[in-house]
């Protein structure tokens, strides 16, 4: 995902988070509408009904766009992690003589054959 | 009661008339007849038809026989039936047409029963006489409304009328119709028919209804108005009825509707702080996981791993996987890739490595395997093998010390890297010793190679870290040839390393990919130590035969050896930094990696010089050349040999001929 994905996603999954939260808290106010005709009554329950619905749903929703948000943190790291360019060391510093290697090459072979010639005799 | 008498009635005729009441298609028809017209016409037409059609029959039954057909199909009758006409045509039609045919002067009024029973009866008595008569008077005969008169007499008049009256009354008929065909007509009317009878229906059942629901308060009156189906099927005054008042909702109950809408709000409200809470919690406990868990990743893991994303083969999980193997090093060994996954243990709350083999999935122990070189020396009495010497034990592979460093995954790689390693080094080992068979050096098993030289063998053997030996390898006296058992299996180690670095050559100058495996030619790990060792052996039996053939007979004589390697010309046009650099690392081991060769000069004073090359070309045999030169520079000699026999004899030869002779002269 590149960058701009990302801070889309972001941007659009902070806006459902408010509009999820300011709807619920629309429909945590008590006293309903104001609506006091006779046929509001009728409707009380239905409305009731539809209230607790959302509300859940919009709930939902809500929990939903937070793990959203931790799937993107997520990726943010992959992404952090995967991309990583090795520094370039240089390792001519470390890296041995080619001489000297050379020399202990030999001082080892001498070793481990000289041995045979030192039994030898 | 009316239909009852005209029932009646109608039995009468039809047994005046006889039996062929049956074959009356009205008859038959009667039921859409009598619902196309009400009953009492029905009645009256079926009456006329009967007596009409008896008649007809009794007179002239071939006539009779083909009525019904003509008056089904009227359109295309075989010959008209004006009866069928007269009786479907409307009485203000008909009336003038029956005045008509009675001729001027005849009123309407002045036709009654009386005068058509008379008739009739005239005509009986002369039925044998005239025929067209007959039908005249029994239809009147039977005639009994008035209403009915009209319609029979007509058809009796027509009858009557003959022939030619008949087709005179037709044309008329049809010139009146002539606006609706027959068939409009009689479609038009049936479905107005139906109509009428929905009405009729929906109306009596409406009635039916009303009669019982009134039935069960005023029994008389609704009874009076009932059907008789129904006051047989339905007992009487079983439906009643009750007046509902429309009630108005009352106080409470609005209340008590609202307090139930907002009980549901609330306990709805609080459903979804416990949803969001057990979420929070849950949310919380995971992120802080993976906080840890990238934590320790970030804390462990070096820009230098080689990290990629995978996914679990069995549950698919999302895993990050870190490569330790040696393949971008130049590896070529594909038996273990060398990928492990990082993977955070819940229960100990540590990161994990676990190694993903491609081809086994053995257990883990089976892989923490490394190389040893044991060094067994001969004991010349006994002809048995003593162990001299044992390479030490890496610290790296020297195990039980994880359940510290467990959580350290650098660590964890570099023992795993280890392994790895070793893994491949024993491969490529097999690999190559597998050709070397005729220089002392056998598989003994999966993995164990045995190198014998004369006076000693070399074990090579994968071992696990939990073998005895190994663990218990801190206990064991230091042994004489330990430190060379080391060196050896470091020097095994560096060809590796050494083969490794060629490959990546390769892939960097060639275009095209290198075949996986070039199989023995490139392996170089046991020839480079096998063929020191064995031209050391070499060197010392040529010296040993130039001291017995040579320096021993010739007095005065010198060897000088000095080891000729010749160094690879390493310049190599580097294109590249880093592929220069890998020469030059490579050059740095042409000691090891060139084939040994020495030269031995002898100077025989005054008779010139011996030159002798030593050279291993395969590493592992030996080729010596021989050259003489004498005092004067003048070469004698250029040979090589293969054999160590053939040189003593060569040199046996040379000295005998060209130096012992003056020597022996000398001493002679």
């Amino acid at each position: 995902m590149s960058n701009q994905a990302l801070y889309e996603k972001l941007d659009q999954t902070c806006e459902v988070l408010s509009t999820k939260l300011i709807e619920i808290v629309k429909l945590s106010s008590i006293d309903g509408a104001d609506g006091e005709d006779p046929e509001a009554n009728l409707s009380e329950t239905s409305v009731a009904t539809t209230g607790v619905m959302l509300v859940n749903n919009q709930t939902m929703q809500l929990i939903k766009r937070v793990q959203d948000l931790l799937v993107l943190t997520r990726s943010i790291r992959e992404k952090w992690l995967l991309n990583q360019i090795p520094e370039h060391v240089d390792r001519d510093s470390e890296s041995t003589d080619a001489e000297e290697l050379s020399n202990l090459l030999e001082q080892c072979m001498q070793e481990i054959t000289g041995d045979v010639e030192v039994n030898l005799k | 009661m009316e239909r009852d008498s005209e029932n009646g009635n109608d039995e009468n005729i039809s047994v005046d008339s006889g039996i062929q009441l049956a074959l009356d298609p009205d008859l038959i028809s009667l039921p859409l007849n009598s619902s196309t017209v009400t009953p009492a016409t029905t009645i009256a037409d079926a009456t006329g038809d009967d007596k009409l059609d008896g008649q007809k029959t009794t007179a002239n039954a071939s006539e009779n026989l083909v009525f019904p057909m003509g008056r089904r199909n009227n359109e295309q009758a075989l010959f008209r039936n004006p009866y069928a006409i007269f009786k479907q045509m409307p009485m203000q039609e008909f009336i003038p047409l029956l005045l008509h045919q009675r001729g001027p002067g005849f009123k309407f009024a002045d036709l009654s029963e009386k005068d058509l029973i008379e008739e009739i009866k005239k005509e009986q008595q002369t039925t044998a006489a005239e025929e067209t008569a007959l039908p005249e008077l029994s239809a009147a005969d039977q005639d009994d409304d008035s209403a009915m008169d009209v319609d029979s007499t007509s058809n009796l008049t027509r009858e009557t009328d003959g022939s030619g009256k008949d087709e005179h009354s037709r044309d008329r008929f049809e010139e009146e119709e002539e606006l609706m065909s027959q068939e409009q007509f009689l479609t038009a009317r049936k479905e107005m028919v139906e109509h009428v009878n929905l009405a009729l229906n929906e109306s009596s059942l409406a009635l039916e209804f009303l009669s019982l629901l009134l039935s069960s308060v005023r029994e008389s009156a609704g009874t009076a108005s009932m059907s008789p189906f129904l006051k047989k099927t339905v007992p009487v005054g079983s439906l009643n009825s009750d007046k509902l008042p429309l009630a108005h909702q009352t106080r409470e109950e609005i209340v008590s509707s609202e307090i139930l809408s907002r009980g549901w709000k609330l306990r709805s409200l609080n459903e979804s702080r416990s949803l969001l809470k057990e979420k929070y919690s849950s949310l919380c406990k995971i992120i802080e996981r993976e906080h840890q868990y990238w934590t320790k990743i970030s804390k462990h893991t070096s820009n230098k791993d080689v990290l990629f994303k995978m996914r679990d083969r069995v549950n698919g999980m999302r895993l990050l996987g870190i490569k330790y193997g040696y393949e971008d090093s130049g590896s070529t060994y594909k038996h273990d890739r060398g990928i492990a996954v990082l993977r955070n243990n819940p229960e100990l709350n540590i990161l994990e490595l676990v190694p993903s083999n491609t081809t086994e999935t053995s257990e883990v122990n089976h892989n923490e395997r490394f190389v040893r070189v044991r060094i067994f020396t001969k004991i010349a009495s006994e002809d048995d093998y003593i162990l001299t010497g044992e390479s030490s034990v890496n610290k790296l592979f020297s195990s039980h010390d994880n359940f510290n460093g467990l959580e350290d995954i650098e660590n964890q790689i570099n023992k795993l890297k280890a392994f790895a390693f070793e893994q491949e080094l024993m491969y490529q080992l097999k690999k190559e010793s597998s050709r070397l068979i005729s220089y002392g050096v056998t598989i003994e098993s999966e993995s164990k190679i045995v190198m014998e030289l004369p006076n000693e063998k070399f074990e090579v053997e994968l071992i696990s870290r939990d073998d005895n030996s190994v663990v218990n390898h801190d206990q064991d006296a230091p042994k004489v040839n330990d430190r060379r058992a080391t060196l050896m299996v470091t020097t095994l180690r560096l060809l590796l390393v050494v083969m490794f670095k060629k490959n990546l050559r390769q892939r960097l100058t060639s275009s095209t990919r290198p075949q996986s495996s070039k199989g023995f030619k490139d392996v170089l790990l046991l020839r480079p130590i096998l063929g020191r060792l064995r031209h050391h052996n070499y060197k010392i039996l040529l010296k040993k035969i130039l001291r017995d053939y040579v320096l021993d007979i010739i007095e005065g004589s010198s060897i000088n050896e000095f080891s000729s390697d010749n160094p690879k010309s390493g310049a190599t046009k580097a294109l590249d930094d880093n592929i220069a650099k890998l020469s030059k690392e490579i050059n740095a081991f042409g000691c090891l990696l060139n084939t040994s060769s020495t030269s031995f000069r002898v100077d025989v004073p005054g008779k010139g010089t011996l030159l002798l090359v030593l050279e291993s070309p395969n590493y592992c045999n030996a080729v010596v050349t021989i050259k003489f030169e004498s005092s004067s520079n003048k070469v004698s000699f250029d040979t090589s040999f293969s054999e160590f026999k053939e040189i003593e004899e060569f040199l046996h030869f040379v000295v005998t001929e060209y130096m012992k002779d003056k020597e022996s002269v000398k001493r002679e």
